[in-house]
């Protein structure tokens, strides 16, 4: 741990931010840097790069970052009349620790396009899902993408369908891997447009720290380089050099508490032993990410807010939107080693606008890479028609691990108002919270969007010539990373949670940002929105603040 | 802390390895929450499976990533290591399984004329296409694929066995060209 100003239990600090992750780091700093005092309570422990191993079985059997469903259960449901069963894998995945997920993520920092946050007005309603508008636009935000790209570190180079962009990139893209000059060739077969893509990993040194070794541990590790632009390793260091701001790592918030004026006073929190203790705060800002921001508003109901802190509109927890994830799997004739260097080194966007001829709403981005690690691949990477098992097994192992690529097609979520994030009636985490109870069954045009991108990368493969091609079904999802919409935007009471400026609608001293806020899913990538968000939010609130 | 309990290993088992995809399957195990122990040494004693189980193991194991003359295989690999020491703690709810399905692989040896492990490699295969779809092949294979494929520090995995299969050049960090098609497109070959 830094070493850091900590304040004292008695004293009401300026601002209470719960989630050090990719949202609450940000707003950190802002905040921090801006002389405001601040508190930041972290459920997860604070890391350091040296902790950060090549471990696949810690990571993806033990998940040593995410923390265990016996620590922290979740139950999952298609459907609200269902009753939500104990998952036997995490059907929400997140880090918990300083930096949040931002530690683990893969990096791809694609900006929304203009038509993300419009698309509503643009193409009408979609029956089944509540389409809305942003009540901010592209324009509006496009200067805090600019400030992500250099605050927290982005490598790329701007492509064929960007939206407008105020400044270069501060550092290149990454070297292409191999996995990146056959998407190439493929795009350039089929006409579409193959670009480099836009990563939170340093491809040169930047802002004082190392540019990437290309371990090609990135997706679900932390990295020991320091080069991914996580929160952990950007923001956190510098909110703590103001000497404004603690960072209180492994301490969990119970709930937000508020007065009889409806305003809230601050946070109740447990520490690493259980000890309950109170954080009073001028303001309160939740950036726990869409399923821990739900989660604590609903067990923050009091007299005033029997339904949840901030709920009056009923839809905290709700529209939660994981983007649709497909793959297709290849193999080529000689070796692409993708187990070397950053996941992904190029994208395609040629399908990223909803066309109303496909007959479906949905857009999306495909890029290249190989999810699997070796451990990964061994256990089910294999297509369907090879054994098991045995020395055929074996051979193909041998023969084919590196030489396989796999071209991961992100698509739209709608918002549906039946997803959601609720508490559990019966099952309790480690610290005595229901556990999160997860309804969600993807909207049928979402479905149908992951066909769609999945068929189209059939056909990139196809033109890149590949030896052999497979791919896994598709079908409704119960797995995601991306948690979105659970406190959605808006200007209108009684259909959104918070205002423009991400302050809730019913409780004017508490803020909400993170994937939460979103109004739509995006392609994808949310964690360059949610960071765009986290400093324009900073402004408006220090402003909201400063005037109140 | 607590292994779940037959029901959630075989529900999670049954999501992992009914389906071949581990792309998104993969944490189904990750129910199977328990906590690592200390490594366990070449040669060291077993934890949890008896001499007997051990030995049934070490064949079936064999037969699932086989040896030959110029790979190392589960065997080298001290996949059965990884096992033992898993079934002693995170995957310790696999515990009645396992032990049941290596009984039964013995049983059902004994029928062609003495103990799993003293069979032919053959008639190994033979019982192992017996027992194919069971969890407990399942389960045991996942073990053993683990074995030789996880981290070293979890107990199997020896010499880079599972690095060697495959073809991985395993280093702390690596420089470009990482691979066939990008080093061509450096050289200014390629399209």
């Amino acid at each position: 741990m830094m070493r850091q100003r900590t304040f004292p239990e008695d004293q009401v600090v300026d601002f209470v931010i719960v989630g050090a992750g990719a949202a609450g780091g940000v707003l950190a700093k802002e905040l921090s840097t801006a002389g405001f005092t601040v508190v930041v309570h972290e459920q997860g422990p604070w890391r350091q790069n040296a902790d950060f191993r090549h471990d696949e079985f810690a990571t993806w059997f033990e998940l040593e970052l995410c923390g265990s469903l016996t620590d922290y259960p979740q139950t999952f449901r298609a459907s609200p009349s269902e009753t939500a069963q104990s998952a036997t894998f995490p059907p929400l995945i997140y880090a918990r620790g300083v930096g949040g997920s931002s530690v683990h993520f893969t990096a791809n920092y694609w900006r929304f396009h203009e038509i993300d946050f419009n698309e509503r007005s643009r193409l009408g309603g979609v029956p089944g899902a509540n389409l809305a508008d942003w009540p901010i636009t592209y324009a509006e935000l496009e200067p805090y993408y600019t400030k992500v790209d250099w605050e927290i570190g982005v490598s790329g180079v701007p492509g064929p369908f960007d939206p407008p962009r105020s400044r270069p990139y501060p550092v290149p893209p990454l070297p292409v891997k191999s996995s990146g000059v056959l998407m190439d060739r493929g795009a350039a077969k089929l006409g579409w447009h193959s670009q480099p893509a836009p990563m939170a990993i340093l491809s040169e040194p930047h802002d004082g720290r190392l540019a990437c070794g290309h371990c090609g541990y990135c997706m679900g590790y932390g990295c020991e380089f320091g080069a991914k632009s996580s929160t952990l390793v950007t923001m956190i260091p510098k909110a703590v050099a103001t000497g404004n701001c603690e960072v209180r790592a492994d301490s969990t918030v119970m709930r937000v508490e508020t007065d009889a004026s409806g305003r809230a006073t601050g946070v109740v929190w447990l520490d690493a032993q259980g000890a309950e203790h109170r954080q009073r705060a001028n303001a309160v800002i939740l950036s726990a990410n869409g399923a821990e921001t739900a989660r604590l508003l609903l067990m923050s109901a009091a007299g005033a807010y029997p339904d949840g802190l901030a709920n009056a509109s009923g839809l905290v927890g709700k529209h939660l939107m994981f983007n649709g994830q497909t793959a297709v799997f290849g193999t080529f004739e000689h070796p692409l080693n993708e187990y070397k260097s950053v996941q992904v080194t190029r994208i395609i966007h040629d399908f990223y606008d909803s066309d109303p001829r496909r007959g479906f709403y949905g857009g999306g981005g495909f890029d290249a890479r190989m999810s699997q690690s070796p451990m990964l691949f061994a256990l089910g990477g294999a297509p369907p028609d090879v054994p098991s098992w045995g020395a055929d097994y074996k051979k193909w192992l041998h023969d084919w691990y590196t030489h396989a690529v796999e071209i991961a097609c992100h698509t739209t979520s709608l918002p549906v108002e039946t997803n959601s994030v609720t508490l559990d009636p019966s099952t309790k985490d480690k610290w005595g919270r229901p556990a999160l109870r997860i309804t969600y069954r993807d909207h049928d045009d979402d479905v149908k969007m992951m066909q769609f991108l999945q068929d189209r990368g059939r056909e990139l493969l196809e033109a890149a010539e590949a030896v052999k091609i497979w791919a896994p079904p598709v079908g409704p999802q119960t797995i995601g990373a991306h948690l979105l919409g659970t406190c959605r935007m808006g200007n209108d009471a009684r259909t959104s949670v918070v205002n423009a400026d991400h302050r809730a609608h019913d409780v004017p001293n508490l803020f909400i940002c993170d994937g939460s806020s979103f109004v739509t899913s995006g392609r994808g990538q949310p964690t360059m929105t949610i960071q765009a968000l986290a400093f324009r939010a900073s402004e408006r609130i220090a402003e909201a603040v400063r005037n109140a | 802390m607590s292994g779940p309990t037959r029901r959630e290993f075989m529900a999670a088992s049954s999501q992992l390895l009914g389906s071949a995809w581990v792309w998104l399957n993969v944490p189904a195990v990750s129910a199977l929450a328990g906590c690592a122990r200390d490594a366990a040494r070449a040669g060291a004693p077993f934890e949890v499976l008896t001499a007997a189980e051990a030995a049934t193991m070490r064949a079936f194991a064999a037969r699932i990533i086989p040896s030959d003359g110029e790979l190392p295989g589960a065997e080298e690999a001290g996949a059965v290591y990884f096992a033992d020491r898993g079934l002693g703690g995170f995957f310790s709810g696999m515990q009645p399984l396992i032990r049941a399905g290596l009984a039964d692989l013995d049983t059902r040896a004994g029928q062609r004329g003495g103990a799993f492990a003293e069979l032919s490699p053959s008639e190994q295969d033979a019982v192992m296409r017996e027992v194919e779809s069971t969890p407990f092949f399942g389960s045991a294979r996942m073990l053993v694929v683990l074995g030789t494929f996880a981290d070293p520090s979890h107990g199997g995995n020896r010499d880079g066995a599972g690095m060697k299969i495959l073809r991985v050049d395993h280093q702390p960090s690596y420089q470009p060209p990482f691979g066939y098609y990008d080093g061509e497109a450096m050289r200014g070959g390629g399209a």
